[in-house]
């Protein structure tokens, strides 16, 4: 009887601590809020990443928190001055926009910071992700994708390819590059990472403009829109330019004539940014979604599909990924003073115009 | 010489002049095909980009495939957007034709200085920069919580084609014999039965021709669009600018494909039936 009793008795704690340890899975990990289908307006650029995120995040985020993602299509200036105009009553509650949208929103106040105590995944950023961090230790936005400013070029007509950055000025590519125009962020880092390479920086951009001007004497043209450069590069009118490797990937991935060469003088690591908009009705569900985003598993997915670096540790990257941004290459990869290229824009641009567009 | 005394040509000279003027024709012929082919030849090649099986735009194309007319039809975005298009720029032509013909009666009716300056307000969207017209939408109606929404998408397209229905119904009328309509009054018809059977049939060909006009520019628009938009009123023109910004494949080829033959077929269906496209330089006499 005794023993029967013992046996019941060990029989129940066995039983109990398996449903403790099966059911307990659940109790460290909170589940995610309901928000009761309330809805957040996010901006992103269009076309792949679009469907990209659509597909890999924004969906799986919908139907994991209730919510609903209205999605508006825009590019960084467009989305700025939408910013501007509707200061007093924001119906954008995220954005997304590539360097230097989104120093300038920050200087103008239109952005929510976040703090890693709402958004945890912020702990998790990498140092080429960390430029931005205020003193106190929040983030007026994050990297949700980082890329590299490099060299694409079609191998049916390039045999040689540059191996630094002043190399673009060698007289075998005149009337063969691809400038970028400086009103594309390609433009922007060419000029800074010119600069650089020449004794100069971004607070000393006059090295960069000479050699600049240089590489100018090669360009059939300088181009604005990323289209221009698959365009051209694909029919062989160009050889060679300069452009974003998330851009120059797919196309080479989809099996056009489009090959990635980093010059060996400097790497420069440049992301697409997201954001909370100051004095949102819906805070608390935006920030959910830049976790979400950041979140290593969203990242892996969403790297491998757009074919960017992801900014956070942890991720397990696609071979693919590594393939485009090789580890040795990343390791290198540094980041821009995009505070003072944010505060001497204009002046660049007009100086660009008389100096290097003429 | 004639009998008359009509100094005649030689026959040499005759035939050196036939062969100047057929060389002349000839040269003209020459130069107007060249300036066809130079306007048409991006939208031909366009046109055989959308068939490219390929997945990025290569000239010549790769293969031949209807893949990406089937990824249009597939696409929900795209679709919501041909819907949204259509929906404005038929509702934008529906306002800015009643407005503009009936300005462009008033306008016609008087003569005064105050008809010019009136007529140059109606005008001047098209003189404004896109730019400048949608930034400034853009802040006015952020002020009043409207912006993003189909109304005022809708407003800024009727301001923006107002203008093309005013001067085209404006040039029909310059002609318009108001007595015709006076002696149908004088016989009894109210304003509106005058207008309704006397006037409005006479001016059927620049008004049908002003609605065409503003129907496809309103479809087309994109500039003021870009500020407009939001996440539920993309227009197809915003779409595809965004779309071409982040991807490089034939789709947008067949878009606007599609959109190409979609104009064409309206202004050719419209050509045939009604002959608008005289509308455009005649006199309403003459219809």
């Amino acid at each position: 009887m005794r023993t029967m009793l013992r046996s019941h008795v060990v029989g129940v704690a066995v039983a109990g601590l398996l449903v403790i340890l099966i059911g307990g899975a659940g109790w460290g990990a909170p589940a995610p809020e309901n928000f009761g289908g309330e809805q957040l307006v996010v901006t992103i650029p269009g076309g792949k990443q679009e469907d990209d995120f659509t597909r890999l995040a924004f969906q799986p985020f919908e139907k994991l928190y209730n919510a609903k993602i209205s999605i508006v299509e825009g590019s960084t200036f467009d989305i700025l001055a939408k910013l501007r105009a509707q200061r007093a009553n924001p119906q954008i509650d995220v954005w997304t926009m590539a360097e230097p949208g989104p120093v300038i929103a920050r200087d103008e106040k239109l952005v929510e910071p976040m703090t890693v105590a709402d958004v945890p995944n912020l702990a998790k950023l990498i140092p080429a992700a960390q430029w931005n961090r205020l003193p106190d230790g929040s983030y007026p936005f994050v990297d949700v994708e980082l890329t590299a400013i490099a060299v694409g070029y079609n191998p049916n007509f390039a045999h040689t390819v540059p191996t630094s950055w002043n190399q673009l000025a060698d007289p075998m590519y005149k009337g063969h590059l691809l400038m970028p125009n400086m009103n594309v962020a390609a433009g922007v880092v060419l000029l800074v990472v010119l600069a650089r390479v020449n004794g100069g920086s971004e607070r000393n951009i006059d090295p960069g403009f000479a050699a600049a001007a240089k590489v100018r004497q090669n360009a059939i043209t300088l181009w604005s829109s990323h289209d221009q450069v698959a365009t051209m590069l694909t029919q062989g009118t160009a050889w060679l330019t300069v452009e974003s490797v998330d851009r120059l990937g797919p196309l080479n991935r989809s099996g056009a004539p489009i090959n990635i060469d980093y010059p060996q003088d400097g790497v420069v690591a440049i992301g697409n940014s997201m954001g909370i908009s100051a004095g949102t009705r819906h805070k608390k569900l935006a920030e959910r979604l830049l976790n979400y985003l950041l979140a290593p598993e969203q990242q892996s997915a969403l790297s491998a599909a757009g074919i960017f670096f992801p900014p956070v540790a942890g991720v397990r990257m696609s071979p693919q990924v590594s393939y485009y941004f090789p580890p040795y290459v990343m390791k290198k990869a540094i980041a821009l003073d995009w505070e003072q290229i944010a505060q001497h824009a204009d002046v660049w641009q007009e100086r660009w115009n008389k100096e290097i567009v003429k | 010489m004639t009998p008359t005394g009509t100094a005649v040509m030689p026959a040499s000279g005759r035939a050196r002049g036939r062969r100047r003027v057929r060389a002349g024709s000839a040269l003209g012929t020459a130069f107007n095909a060249g300036v066809i082919v130079f306007l048409l030849a991006p939208i031909v090649i366009m046109m055989i980009e959308s068939f490219n099986s390929g997945g990025y735009l290569l000239f010549p194309p790769q293969g031949v495939s209807l893949r990406w007319y089937r990824a249009f039809f597939d696409n929900a975005d795209f679709v919501e957007s041909l819907r949204i298009s259509l929906a404005l720029a038929f509702v934008a032509t529906l306002v800015a034709t009643t407005i503009g013909v009936m300005a462009a009666l008033a306008l016609a009716a008087g003569r005064s200085r105050a008809a010019v300056i009136v007529k140059s307000g109606l005008v001047a969207p098209v003189t404004v920069p896109g730019i400048v017209t949608g930034t400034g939408m853009l802040i006015a109606f952020s002020r009043v919580n409207l912006e993003g929404s189909f109304l005022s998408l809708a407003i800024a397209h009727t301001v923006l084609i107002l203008p093309f229905v005013v001067l085209i119904v404006s040039a029909g009328l310059e002609a318009f014999d108001r007595s015709i309509e006076e002696a149908a009054r004088s016989l009894g018809a109210g304003q509106l039965r005058a207008f309704l059977t006397v006037t409005l049939p006479l001016i059927r060909g620049s008004l049908v021709a002003a609605a065409v006009l503003a129907f496809l520019t309103s479809f087309d628009e994109v500039v003021v669009s870009l500020f407009l938009a939001g996440p539920l009123t993309t227009t197809l023109p915003v779409r595809i600018f965004h779309y071409v910004e982040g991807s490089s494949s034939p789709l947008i080829a067949a878009v606007s494909t599609l959109l190409v033959l979609l104009a064409g077929a309206v202004v050719l269906t419209l050509d045939r039936t009604i002959g608008f496209t005289r509308f455009l330089s005649r006199r309403p006499q003459d219809s």
